[in-house]
């Protein structure tokens, strides 16, 4: 029956979380942007034991469904959604091989689980103009060679595993290409330029360079699965993470800009007091609220195997438009404050308009949800949404 | 528990609603709009069946009369949850009608929160004949709306009764109203503390109906004018009697009934909203532009998905305000958050969708001209938006207590 209260189990969790990201995330903002995560808190994360909770068991996983992720992805970006950003070890290259879902994706994620390294997705390529992408794989004897250039690969460099999108068959777009598994170093790839972001900066984002790498037969993962349908799952996958991510950051600067409000005095009494301030943050919590629900609510219905695309897709874009209203509005509310780096607000801004560019975009979950309204198929655009502009890892 | 699935005592009201609103209320919609006249044969169908206003009766799968209880078989209650669902799907047939509808109404509410045991038989016990019967709630003066605290209506004691003298404006179904609960001050240096509400009974001497007004929509929806003269109302009228009013409760109470009456409000916002946009589906489906459906465009998709990822945050947000009143968890702030939300949304949908429509739009036979009309008074009654806003900031901000 319609219940809208989290369980003890979940409440106990998000407990946990909240205080995790008090504790090592929040108060270390600025350095996490700008060296990235110390061992000392990623160590601390893993202590947690919550890396892979909604993965399933086959993958190493506790199956504790998307809804126990989005509580977690959430609090963390409660804390800092960039640090939220870092301490994923398996970003968008875990969600496509949970997407894939075959024994060799399991037993790819199961190693990752093992492991301490992060993995990344090759996808997106710059300038990419027409369907195919200009990353080829072709058979030679018992193998695969690849060659190509992949661009805005988030932790490409230093990643212990790694997935490559490629052409297969020339000319036949996305229903020819594949995806290759690429594990430890390996010399046909190396990391090419790196990327200058506005946000996110915690995680850096790569150029790969691919010239003539070479891998077994078996590297290819999706030979029995088909790769448009694969992909959908994917960003179903990515976008309830991307939502719940933009949860956090939306409640973190409503709540930041609520209680500098209570405390900053201008003519006499707390801005807050004023009602163009007060208004304005009583529509950054029903924003915050609203986006929570309907990343809830879309998580659920993944967890109850239901069709969940256009409710996860909705949720994506309610979630975006919450973080970036919240954390625009935030530094509106702190006025010349909110500009400078004493206050994490200005970064949350950045990182909002960089959260709603990795993964699949606001306009893209747009096509989605119409499509789904509309029922008319989803075309490739909706699948692999202006590659060009697509990060690869969220 | 986040559990998204209705109960199945929410599931039938749900269907059966939403077949009433599709069967017999969305057909009398634009003619009822016309003629600002809603056929009394439509009225006795409804009250046969169960259907008032604001509320669903006991034979509709509900418990009872106006804001009554239903509960499952465990005791679960889900009053709350079960009246938006139901509210959405009336909604949805027609704004306008469904507040025409034969019962309580808004009056509902107060008689249940304030009202003594006997007070409860004798007001609401009055809709368990076959008659056509209204119910109405008289808050809003001329010279207050939003400022409730400022009412200028008095009440003066008098041996056994109160003498009443003022006006009341705005009074949904006013005028065919067997009784209204009129708010009044007994001493207007007091503010909130001296408010008192009466049920003043049609036909009492002294109470009379003043104009109906003319309005942009809703127009099926009686608005009318009260005038009290010298209107003498028994002690026993006092809405929960001299005792209710010795603390703060008094006010406290015509209060709370916005704790369970927004999310209904806004329940019916998110039922227009959805009906309009469904409207929009199809008409941009069927509707060619350069050989492609208007729908393939982008920019008319974007409109489409941003409209109903909006109307479907908007429901949430009423659930989770009616969870909350269910499960008697206090819930000022996200019945507001609801109400805020869902008509702002609602308003901002509507207009997105006669646009998509272009001149289809704004013609009266499809429904979203009409719509359009009916909307707007949703981010006004019940508590404008700014009223909303209001309530939140003071439960969000420490030590706000007035702008
Ligand atoms: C169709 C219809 C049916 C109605 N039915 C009923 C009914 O059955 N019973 C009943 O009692 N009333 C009813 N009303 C009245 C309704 O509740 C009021 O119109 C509403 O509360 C607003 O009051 P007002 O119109 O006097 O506007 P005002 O209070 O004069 O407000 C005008 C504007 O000023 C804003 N404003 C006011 N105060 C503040 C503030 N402190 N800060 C910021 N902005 C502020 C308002 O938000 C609004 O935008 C009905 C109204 C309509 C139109």
């Amino acid at each position: 029956m319609l219940s809208l209260g989290l369980s003890e189990e979940l409440t106990a969790i998000q407990g946990t979380v909240r205080e995790f990201a008090a504790k090592h995330l929040r108060p270390k903002l600025r350095a996490i942007e700008k060296n990235g995560l110390g061992a000392d808190t990623r160590a601390r994360f893993a202590e947690l034991g919550l890396f892979g909770v909604d993965w399933p068991e086959a993958a190493g996983g506790q199956a504790l469904g998307l809804i126990t992720r989005a509580v977690i992805e959430e609090e963390l970006a409660y804390g800092d959604v960039g640090a939220a950003l870092a301490l994923d070890r398996g970003g968008a290259a875990a969600q496509l091989l949970l997407a894939l879902g075959t024994p060799d994706a399991h037993a790819a994620l199961k190693r990752l689980l093992d492991g301490e390294g992060h993995a990344a997705l090759a996808a997106a390529e710059e300038g990419k103009a027409r369907d195919d992408f200009r990353t080829v794989a072709a058979k030679q004897g018992s193998g695969w060679v690849l060659n190509g250039k992949k661009a805005y690969v988030l932790g490409g460099a230093t990643a212990a595993l790694r997935l490559v999108l490629a052409q297969v068959d020339v000319g036949q777009g996305l229903a020819g290409a594949g995806v290759f598994l690429v594990e430890g170093a390996n010399p046909g790839l190396r990391a090419g330029k790196t990327h200058t972001t506005l946000g996110l900066q915690a995680v850096p984002v790569h150029e790969l360079v691919i010239e003539g790498l070479m891998l077994p037969l078996a590297a290819r993962l999706d030979d029995q699965v088909s790769l448009p349908q694969v992909l959908r799952r994917h960003y179903d996958r990515l976008s309830l993470v991307t939502a719940a991510r933009a949860v956090g950051l939306a409640a973190a600067s409503y709540e930041y800009a609520r209680a500098y409000a209570e405390e900053r005095v201008a003519f006499g009494k707390p801005i807050g007091h004023f009602q163009a301030i007060a208004f304005l943050l009583s529509d950054m919590a029903i924003a915050v609220d609203a986006a929570r629900l309907m990343t809830w609510k879309a998580a659920w219905a993944f967890d109850q195997r239901q069709p969940a695309t256009a409710d996860l897709a909705g949720a994506q874009a309610q979630a975006l438009e919450a973080a970036f209203f919240c954390a625009n509005s935030a530094v509106q509310v702190l006025g010349g404050a909110g500009f400078v780096q004493d206050h994490p607000v200005e970064k949350w801004m950045r990182d909002a308009k960089t959260l709603a560019l990795y993964g699949q975009h606001a306009q893209a979950s747009h096509a989605v949800l119409a499509a789904a309204a509309l029922g008319r198929p989803l075309d490739s655009a909706d699948l692999f949404p202006l590659p060009s502009l697509h990060a690869s890892l969220s | 528990m986040i559990d998204f699935t209705l109960s199945e005592m929410q599931e039938t009201v749900r269907q059966m609603v939403h077949w009433l609103a599709e069967n017999e209320i969305r057909p009398i919609a634009l003619e009822a709009d016309r003629t600002h006249q809603i056929p009394d044969a439509f009225l006795r169908k409804m009250k046969e069946l169960g259907i008032s206003s604001g509320a669903i009766s006991k034979r509709a799968g509900g418990d009872g009369d106006g804001a009554g209880e239903s509960a499952d078989k465990k005791g679960v209650k889900q009053t709350n949850r079960v009246a938006v669902i139901g509210a959405e799907e009336m909604a949805w047939g027609d704004p306008a009608v469904i507040l025409t509808l034969p019962g309580p109404g808004l009056g509902g509410p107060p008689v249940e929160f304030m009202g003594t045991a006997e007070q409860k038989a004798k007001y609401l016990g009055i809709f368990k004949d076959d008659e056509l019967r209204w119910g109405a709630y008289g808050l809003t003066e001329p010279v207050a709306g939003s400022d409730v605290a400022g009412i200028k209506t008095t009440a003066r004691r008098d041996g056994n009764h109160y003498v009443l003298n003022g006006r009341k404006c705005f009074i949904t179904n006013g005028a065919r109203a067997s009784w209204v609960v009129v708010f009044a001050t007994v001493d207007a240096s007091k503010g909130r503390a001296g408010h008192r509400a009466f049920v003043v009974q049609k036909g009492t001497p002294g109470f009379s109906v003043g104009k109906i007004e003319e309005k942009m929509g809703l127009r099926a929806s009686e608005t009318a004018e009260l005038v009290l003269e010298d209107c003498r109302v028994h002690q026993d009228d006092l809405l929960g009697g001299e005792k209710h009013y010795e603390g703060k409760e008094g006010f406290m109470g015509a209060m709370k009934t916005f704790d369970s009456t927004r999310p209904m409000v806004a329940a019916m916002a998110v039922g227009i909203a959805r009906a309009a946009y469904e409207k929009a589906v199809e008409f941009t489906k069927e509707h060619f532009d350069l050989g492609r459906p208007i729908a393939r465009y982008h920019a008319v998709e974007d409109l489409l998905a941003r409209s109903q990822r909006r109307i479907e945050a908007s429901r949430l947000l009423v659930w989770r305000a009616a969870y909350m009143a269910d499960a008697g968890m206090p819930n000022a702030k996200e019945a507001s958050m609801s109400k805020a939300y869902a008509a702002r949304t609602a308003v901002d949908v509507l207009s997105d969708l006669v646009q998509v429509m272009g001149a289809a739009g704004v013609m009266n036979d499809h429904f979203v001209e009409k719509w359009f009309r009916d909307i707007k008074v949703y981010d006004i009654f019940e508590g404008t938006g700014e009223v909303q806003r209001i309530v939140i900031s003071k439960r969000i901000l420490r030590d706000l207590k007035s702008f």
